[in-house]
């Protein structure tokens, strides 16, 4: 059952108490697979107004109103990321958006090494690598998330441990 | 779980931590949009158009019918003669012609 179910009677209240709720958690998702944390409100944002817009009032015909959200914040998410590395092929790199320095900064070298690989991954291996490892999601729950098959998961997950590992040991 | 999983699982914890505080934009309104449905919203701009375009098409003939301005086919001055050619001036008795100063 979602949270909509959980806690309230109507269906705004729903959206507004899944909002309230959940907001900082898809925040926290999305800045992991955008970088940057306007970016990632941005994000989320337009997952809650694109959930009302294709449903208004109501979150009756939604089975898991919560997991909804997160599908839009992934697909959202990557819809950037795409947008983001297509930019990269024609503007010299030093103009691109980068994760804010000190974000970077008060963060401890070791995890520095890590995201910096992370992000060196494809867009669908690091979504998976994110929500299996920050979300703690089943490979069924990411399977539905992101629209494929359980196996797929579980290759697309193993390919990229194996990829991040090589990058780590690359790394001086 | 391997050494890589482990390190991979406290960075992103690490970096999702960093995450505290939000810009504080209430609910882009998921409530406050949901009081006036989009149907509602396109219906109301709808009646705006229609009631705005009335108000102009209205509003001139409303102030003409107020306006103390005289009817435009007023009668003619009665006098004499119909004719309603200027007569010419009469010239001034003193300024009779004269011969002319050398």
């Amino acid at each position: 059952m979602g949270i909509e179910g959980r806690l309230f009677g109507t269906a705004s209240e729903g959206i507004d108490m899944l909002y309230r709720h959940r907001r900082l958690d898809l925040v926290r998702l999305a800045v992991l697979l955008v970088d940057d944390v306007p970016t990632a409100e941005d994000v989320v944002q337009e997952a809650f107004a694109a959930l009302y817009r294709r449903h208004g009032n109501t979150l009756d015909d939604i089975a898991d109103p919560e997991a909804y959200v997160r599908r839009s914040v992934v697909n959202t998410s990557r819809d950037v990321l795409r947008r983001r590395r297509t930019v990269r092929a024609y503007i010299p790199p030093r103009t691109l958006p980068a994760p804010p320095p000190e974000e970077e900064v008060l963060l401890r070298e070791e995890h520095q090494e890590v995201l910096r690989a992370l992000r060196l991954l494809t867009v669908r291996q690091r979504e998976v690598l994110v929500l299996r490892y920050w979300s703690n999601m089943s490979e069924a729950d990411i399977a539905a998330t992101l629209g494929l098959s359980r196996g797929a998961v579980k290759s697309t997950a193993s390919r990229a441990l194996t990829a991040l590992a090589r990058r780590l040991k690359e790394t001086p | 779980m391997t050494a890589v999983e482990d390190r991979l699982r406290a960075a992103l914890h690490a970096r999702a931590d960093q995450v505290t505080a939000l810009r504080p934009t209430f609910p882009s309104s998921p409530r406050a949009r949901a009081v006036v449905h989009p149907g509602l919203r396109r219906a109301a701009v709808v009646f705006l158009a229609a009631a705005l375009a009335t108000a102009l098409l209205v509003l001139p003939r409303l102030l003409s019918q107020g306006d103390p301005s005289p009817p435009a086919d007023t009668p003619p001055p009665a006098g004499p003669s119909n004719n309603t050619s200027p007569s010419p001036a009469p010239s001034p008795p003193d300024e009779a012609p004269g011969p002319a100063a050398p």
